[in-house]
């Protein structure tokens, strides 16, 4: 007994150096985010006399949408992302082997005719492609049908057969700001020799008032699932992105959202068709292939969100969402821990790696095993049971904490959320986030780990919710 | 203060630290919620405002004797700081008479002194809107203030923007050598200011061109990507600057360099200036296409007939079929076509008729893009 209760008490002090030095952490991207937005707020008001519309010299953009059984949104959406107003645009849908009819709603809602021309180009790396289309009523429209294969499979496929400078990757069910592109250009037009990726905060569409494919008004849902998501995603999105860009530092650009050069995508072999998390791969990876050949080069990060997706509001598939993101977490880490703490890979390697293996990765198992290990420990008398509640409840308050900061900057910067109410209800989203959701999450997570332990790879299924908001 | 800390940390670490997590916590949550009801109520207030004033101001545009003056003499404190961020958010997108009338709001409220003392700013950003505001406002400025030489790609581009919306076509030469003279890449909107100065006369450019092998790699060929639309002037100025290019290093700088000569290939002798033969044989694909594309125009059959041998060999199938697009037309042009490109040609029949379409060259082109759009003043 007292051989445990000394092991218990052992584990004690390590998980609670382990705890101050990840909240360290995070208090640092947080207050990095701050110093970012604060920046980017003043800039915010500096733009050049220009006209991105008029410049003949603007670099074309193709958007890339992986489609997998998608058919209650596909047509909406891609209204929404030809709606983008952007003088060189083409969108490329990729139907990767859906099973719905979604490519048959396609097919007929933009009049597509097959190209009789063969798939001139040999090696894209991805399924085999069936057949390319061609829209007879939009011009820059055109859709790949191929063999399932993953996002990261039909990435590659829209990729490959893209004509222009750059790629915007999006989901099926992302809404589109039609001033979105224009936006997320200008890191490139700043910097047009070394800038090779941005990204911008993603905001959950579950609630939002959404009209003609545009997002009239933000707002809360009736799922209280969704609107802890939306918690999360200000969290992530706002502070913990922002500040990870602002320490150099970024690890992912959001499959949901992001504009990348297409010469250098293509040199690094596209995305990885295997992975489960394709975007946090594949940033990592930018970052190593740039660093490996010495190049100078910059990633950026938009704070103002520029897009909404759907999040699911039921458990089932929050609970796969959320597996497949800590099993391709693991994977990812494992695949390029070759990174960690090296200098050559800067910040990337000397922090931001590192931090998501202690943090995310490393820390869920952590909390996991606390949630036995603190009852254990006030049962053997090892941990007094104020000292327990006091440390739990100031841990919560702390997490409470920094996720209120977030809301502070999103009250503070884009304001997406502009009735108070609204503001207060997530503030109250935000506590009880920490009690139950957050246990729950670990949980899930920790299935997910048994999951990549036993090499499970697949990707779960998605309802799809309709993007329109239905008149009263 | 530092008492009070001091006895607070001298309590119990567990419980400062808990005080100081619940402190933290109730100022977070303050600021968050006031901030909120604090903002939304500015905004409202702000955006009402405005549009107050905006309606109050459209009217008064039409009439050229308008005192405003005693306009904004009558109007509150606070409704006379939301004119400078009107004025600032509609003059680049009004002309004419509102256009006109917001300038002369502006100058009343010494708009124009304000932005040419914030020129003198030592912070960039401040510097930068100063510009700004004189070019939406069309205020002079003494030289030896706005040019500097240890100024960024982008101020430089904003201060080329600046004399172009002043000077027009005048102040090509300056503002060409302006943007370009720290060798280093420029930000899309100095690109756009480039071409506008020289488009329908590209001296400027290929005179600055000259220095190229010292430049940014990206840099030249961002200024031969501007060659490329220019309108043909100058050829012997033109070869001299742009043949040497055809030999650089880099893949992207070869290619650009012959899209640049692409206006000049209906006024010179391609084959007597240009190792076309070379370039066909370039390594590069991006080189390879560039060259059936500008050179499948040339006068000179002999030329043409090199570029039909080059894509019958070319291995590289993408390369082929946009050589043989490219070709297909002069050779219709022509009306005779040699048996070796008409089997060619059929090959290119046969890959697709009524639903061909370009297929893209794997990748290569950068910056390729269709014929320019007319720049709108």
């Amino acid at each position: 007994m007292t051989d445990l209760a000394g092991a218990i008490s052992t584990f004690g002090l390590v998980v609670f150096g382990f705890y101050v030095l990840i909240s360290g952490g995070y208090l640092l991207i947080h207050l990095a985010a701050l110093v970012r937005l604060r920046d980017r707020i003043l800039g915010r008001y500096w733009k050049p006399v220009y006209d991105p519309l008029n410049d003949p010299f603007l670099p074309g953009i193709t958007i890339v949408v992986p489609a997998y059984n998608e058919k209650s949104v596909i047509t909406s959406s891609a209204e929404s992302f030809l709606n983008v107003n952007y003088p060189e645009l083409e969108v490329v849908i990729v139907n990767d082997g859906s099973t719905d009819g979604t490519l048959e709603r396609l097919r007929e809602h933009f009049d597509l005719e097959p190209v009789e021309a063969p798939v001139p180009v040999e090696e894209i790396p991805c399924e085999p492609v069936h057949q390319v289309y061609q829209s007879a009523t939009v011009e820059n429209l055109r859709v790949v049908d191929k063999e399932n294969g993953g996002k990261g499979d039909a990435h590659n496929a829209g990729i490959w057969l893209a004509n222009t400078e750059l790629f915007c990757i999006t989901d099926a069910d992302t809404v589109m700001k039609p001033s979105c592109l224009r936006r997320l250009i200008r890191p490139f037009l700043n910097h047009p020799a070394e800038m090779v990726a941005v990204g911008s905060p993603i905001r959950v569409s579950n609630g939002a008032t959404i009209r003609g494919g545009l997002v009239e008004r933000a707002g809360l849902s009736d799922s209280h699932l969704a609107n802890l998501q939306k918690v999360e995603y200000i969290r992530a999105f706002l502070s913990g992105r922002m500040g990870l860009d602002q320490l150099n530092s970024l690890l992912l650009i959001s499959g949901a959202f992001g504009l990348f050069r297409t010469d250098v995508t293509r040199e690094m072999g596209g995305y990885d068709s295997d992975s489960i998390v394709e975007d946090i791969e594949f940033t990592i990876r930018l970052h190593k292939h740039l660093r490996d050949r010495d190049r100078s080069y910059r990633v950026a990060y938009e704070p103002f969100p520029l897009v909404w997706t759907q999040v699911p509001e039921d458990r089932r598939t929050l609970s796969n969402q959320r597996r497949r993101w800590y099993r391709g977490l693991v994977e990812t880490l494992s695949k390029h821990r070759d990174v960690l703490f090296k200098p050559r890979y800067g910040f990337v390697g000397l922090f931001g790696v590192p931090f998501f293996l202690f943090a995310e990765g490393a820390g869920r198992i952590v909390e996991a095993t606390s949630y036995a290990v603190v009852p254990l420990a006030v049962l053997l008398g090892v941990f007094d049971p104020w000292h327990a509640l006091l440390l739990t409840g100031l841990a919560m308050a702390y997490g409470v904490f920094l996720t209120w900061l977030s809301l502070f900057s999103e009250v503070w910067s884009t304001r997406q959320y502009d009735r108070s109410r609204d503001v207060a209800a997530l503030m109250g989203y935000a506590v009880v986030e920490f009690v139950g959701y957050r246990q729950w999450r670990t949980v899930v997570s920790m299935i997910g780990l048994v999951e990549y332990l036993r090499g499970e790879n697949d990707w779960g299924a998605m309802e799809r919710l309709s993007l329109e908001t239905e008149e009263a | 203060m530092t008492a009070a800390l001091v006895a607070v940390a001298a309590i119990d670490p567990l419980t400062s630290a808990s005080l100081a997590v619940f402190a933290g916590f109730v100022l977070v949550g303050a600021a968050t919620l006031g901030g909120s009801l604090y903002f939304g109520r500015r905004n409202r207030r702000r955006d009402d405002d405005i549009e107050t004033l905006r309606s109050a101001i459209v009217p008064l545009a039409n009439h050229a004797d308008t005192d405003w003056e005693s306009w904004v003499e009558q109007l509150p404190d606070k409704r006379r700081e939301r004119l400078r961020p009107l004025i600032r958010r509609q003059l680049p997108h009004v002309s004419g008479e509102y256009r006109r009338a917001l300038r002369s709001l502006a100058i009343t409220l010494d708009l124009d002194d304000r932005a040419r003392t914030r020129l003198e700013s030592s912070d960039e950003r401040t510097r930068l809107e100063a510009l700004n505001w004189l070019t939406l406002l069309d205020v002079p400025v003494d030289e030896d203030v706005l040019f500097r030489p240890e100024a960024s790609p982008r101020e430089r581009a904003v201060v080329a923007r600046y004399l172009y919306e002043r000077s027009g076509a005048a102040a090509a030469e300056t503002a060409t050598e302006y943007l370009l003279a720290d060798g280093e890449p420029i930000p899309g909107y100095g690109l756009e200011t480039l071409y506008r100065f020289n488009r329908a006369d590209p001296r400027p450019l290929l005179d600055a061109l000259e220095k190229w092998v010292v430049w940014d790699r990206t840099l030249t060929v961002q200024t031969l990507s501007v060659l490329r639309s220019c309108e043909p002037a100058a050829p012997d100025l033109a070869l001299r600057r742009l043949v040497p290019c055809l030999n650089a290093d880099a893949a992207a700088t070869r290619a650009m360099a012959i899209h640049a000569l692409g206006p000049y290939v209906g006024t010179v002798d391609v084959g007597e200036h240009v190792a076309v033969e070379s370039l066909v044989s370039d390594p590069s694909t991006r080189v390879r296409t560039a060259a059936y594309r500008q050179f499948a125009d040339a006068e000179d059959h002999a030329v043409v007939d090199l570029l039909a041998e080059a894509v019958i060999r070319e291995d590289d199938e993408n390369c082929k079929y946009a050589g043989v697009s490219y070709l297909a037309a002069h050779f219709e042009r022509r009306g005779e076509t040699p048996a070796s490109v008409r089997q060619l040609l059929s090959w290119y029949d046969q890959t697709g008729d009524e639903q061909r379409f370009s297929w893209p060259v794997q990748w290569d082109m950068e910056w390729e893009h269709t014929e320019p759009p007319e720049v709108t003043t």
